[in-house]
């Protein structure tokens, strides 16, 4: 008790300087839990979208099919296995055939995925109904995103004419009638893809019933089905958590400096009030205090920033933080595709107990650390020498 | 008189440049409880040094220090310290006390270090504050009183927990002195009414006069060891 009382009135005796170490510090913790938050609120975002509207509870993929090599395309379909199709009849998987195809908005060439999926499917939380509208003069329905919409400068109603190639290598073209805009936040389902019925693209493909792979509600998928391969959620959100590994890196390096900074602050503060503070070091030894106790007395003193800062951290990020998770934040208009993620034009920072208590516990240790390593000499300090000013 | 502390053949030798300095020289000494007694030399004679080796700040080179007949050098670190908690109180030339801390909470420091209870804490706080005459300053910081106010709360730091000794290293040296006569009579009441032990390191004429034994200090030697009368 003594020993903090002490502690906390040499601290306040500093004034700025405490302070400003302290500041740091809360910067710092600050910085970290809110980095931490705004991946973790990314994250969550993005799974969530990819699941609802990407990935749902998995594919089963044509083994042939590659989403990186688009010349194996055209053979990396077949019709679905029974047990495959047993499923889709129940409702419990949704096909989709991808052909390479090309449109011609407002004359223009342009290579396109199309992309035949079931009109009243379920599997995505995406509504394809508008596929199933009948036009006049036979025109087919097609869907597009809406960012692939106005970097075409298409709109609903408009008239896109899509060409492609045939099993039997000759080009045929069509014209379609865009019957609704797709509102999706996952790129992959926007830019580039034209949407047509499952059953339209097998007949442009000259298949019947043929699937690419087909998104299932659950993983419980038949174990081992020939020709097929079942790739989970995790496997499809790979490239999502790689990125937000990679820059989580990036920002531990960020606040990974700033605690430098902090830290090498109170290192500084305990490896001068060793040399400073000797005669007060030799006063405690002389009324009886062991060397221990002093090392614990500075540790303390040194310990307290990180306990002031954690306090500062509360006070000031506290109430901010509540209101970012409550609110959500946006991005000043910039939506997740500009930055090729998937998340919508707001999202929510998470805070989590012990992500916040990690981070504080973390920064805590590190400064008791730091507090103790300079003082550790007046272990072996004789009190004779201490009240000389002298180091050994 | 009960013999308090006996030094035998004390050394202390300090490396120089490659050769040995001997800061202390076969220092054989014998002090009673209760006297008011000095070391007397120039400076560099040895006196802070003998005085640290007595109080167990210090470890003689050669040579044994014994209180009450018990061997108290080279002991480890802890033990010193305990020893120190419970036997000696210090007062500096220049006071050492702490500038965060009130009077109070300055003298009250040992007691915390000895674990004693609030009550018992305050009551030797007090009696020590009267002896010193600073009652009406248990409030004040160190930074606010002047040198004289300064050594009394550094003598009443060393004397609230009633130690067997008081080791005082030159402790009129930043003092005028009227503040200086003030303190030495304090010190010599403290003395005569509860027979604790004092020992000075000084070269000041007027601490000398109050003393009643002067042991002399040349090139870390005894040189003279005489009672007196004390002169006042
Ligand atoms: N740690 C040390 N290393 C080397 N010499 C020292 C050390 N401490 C004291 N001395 C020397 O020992 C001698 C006695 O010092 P000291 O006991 O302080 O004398 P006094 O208190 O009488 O002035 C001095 O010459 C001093 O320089
Ligand atoms: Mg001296």
């Amino acid at each position: 008790m003594m020993v903090f009382k002490l502690a906390l009135k040499n601290l306040l005796s500093a004034g700025l300087r405490t302070w400003l170490t302290a500041f740091i510090l809360s910067l710092t913790l600050a910085a970290m839990l809110f980095m931490q938050a705004l991946m973790a609120g990314m994250l969550d975002e993005m799974s969530t979208i990819r699941q609802n509207e990407e990935i749902a509870g998995g594919q089963i993929w044509h083994e042939k099919y590659d989403p990186f090599d688009p010349t194996v395309l055209e053979k990396a379909n077949a019709a679905l296995p029974n047990e495959i199709q047993s499923m889709v009849e129940k409702g419990d998987a949704c096909p989709l055939l991808m052909i390479s195809g090309a449109i011609y908005p407002k004359g223009r060439f342009k290579n396109a995925m199309l992309k035949g999926i079931n009109p009243n499917q379920e599997c995505l939380k995406l509504d394809f109904t508008s596929l199933n509208k009948i036009n006049g003069d036979d025109r087919l329905s097609v869907m597009i995103g809406k960012r692939y919409a106005d970097t075409l400068g298409m709109a609903k109603g408009d008239i896109l004419t899509i060409r492609w190639r045939t099993r039997a290598g000759a080009f045929d073209a069509v014209d379609a009638e865009i019957t609704s805009i797709l509102r999706t936040n996952a790129p992959v389902m926007d830019q580039g893809a034209v949407y047509l019925s499952h059953e339209v693209v097998n007949k442009m493909n000259g298949t019947l019933n043929h699937s690419t792979l087909v998104w299932v509600k659950t993983d419980r998928v038949p174990p081992h089905i020939e020709g097929w391969v079942f790739r989970d959620f995790m496997y499809l959100m790979k490239d999502t958590l790689d990125m937000v590994k990679s820059k989580q890196v990036g920002q531990s390096i960020f606040y990974g400096m700033l605690l430098f900074l902090g830290l090498i602050a109170v290192f500084d503060t305990q490896a001068l009030a060793v040399f400073r503070r000797k005669k007060e070091i030799g006063t405690f030894m002389a009324m009886g205090m062991s060397n221990a106790k002093v090392v614990y007395m500075f540790v303390i003193e040194g310990t307290m920033y990180g306990i002031i800062a954690t306090f500062l951290t509360l006070v000031w990020a506290g109430p901010l933080f509540w209101w970012l998770a409550e609110a959500g934040m946006s991005f000043g208009g910039a939506s997740g595709d500009d930055w090729g993620m998937a998340f919508g034009d707001r999202f929510f920072p998470v805070f989590t107990f012990g992500r916040v208590f990690g981070a504080i516990l973390f920064v805590n240790l590190m400064v008791i650390f730091v507090s103790f390593w300079p003082t550790k000499v007046i272990t072996r300090m004789l009190p004779a020498n201490a009240l000389r000013g002298r180091i050994s | 008189m009960k013999e308090l502390i006996r030094l035998k053949g004390l050394d202390k030798i300090y490396p120089v440049g490659g050769e040995d300095f001997f800061a202390l020289k076969n220092v054989a000494l014998s002090i009673n409880e209760g006297e008011f007694s000095g070391l007397v030399g120039p400076s560099g004679s040895g006196k802070t040094t003998l005085l640290n080796i007595i109080g167990a700040l210090d470890q003689p080179s050669n040579g044994d220090v014994f209180m009450y007949d018990k061997r108290v050098s080279r002991i480890k670190a802890t033990l010193a310290a305990q020893l120190r908690l419970h036997n000696f109180g210090f007062i500096f030339q220049t006071y050492n006390l702490l500038n965060v801390y009130s009077v109070y909470e300055n003298v009250e420091l040992p007691l915390t270090l000895l674990g004693w209870n609030e009550s018992r804490k305050k009551k030797a706080i007090q009696e020590a504050l009267e002896w010193v005459g600073l009652t009406d300053k248990i409030k004040s910081r160190p930074g606010k009183l002047s040198g004289g106010q300064c050594q009394r709360v550094a003598i009443a730091r060393a004397m609230v927990k009633r130690p067997k000794m008081v080791l005082a290293d030159e402790p009129t040296a930043n003092l005028d002195s009227e503040n200086s006569h003030n303190i030495l009579k304090t010190m010599e009441e403290i003395n005569r009414k509860t027979g604790t032990t004092f020992l000075f390191s000084t070269h000041d004429q007027k601490v000398i006069d109050y003393l009643s034994r002067i042991i002399s200090l040349k090139d870390g030697q005894v040189i003279e060891d005489r009672q007196q009368e004390p002169k006042r």
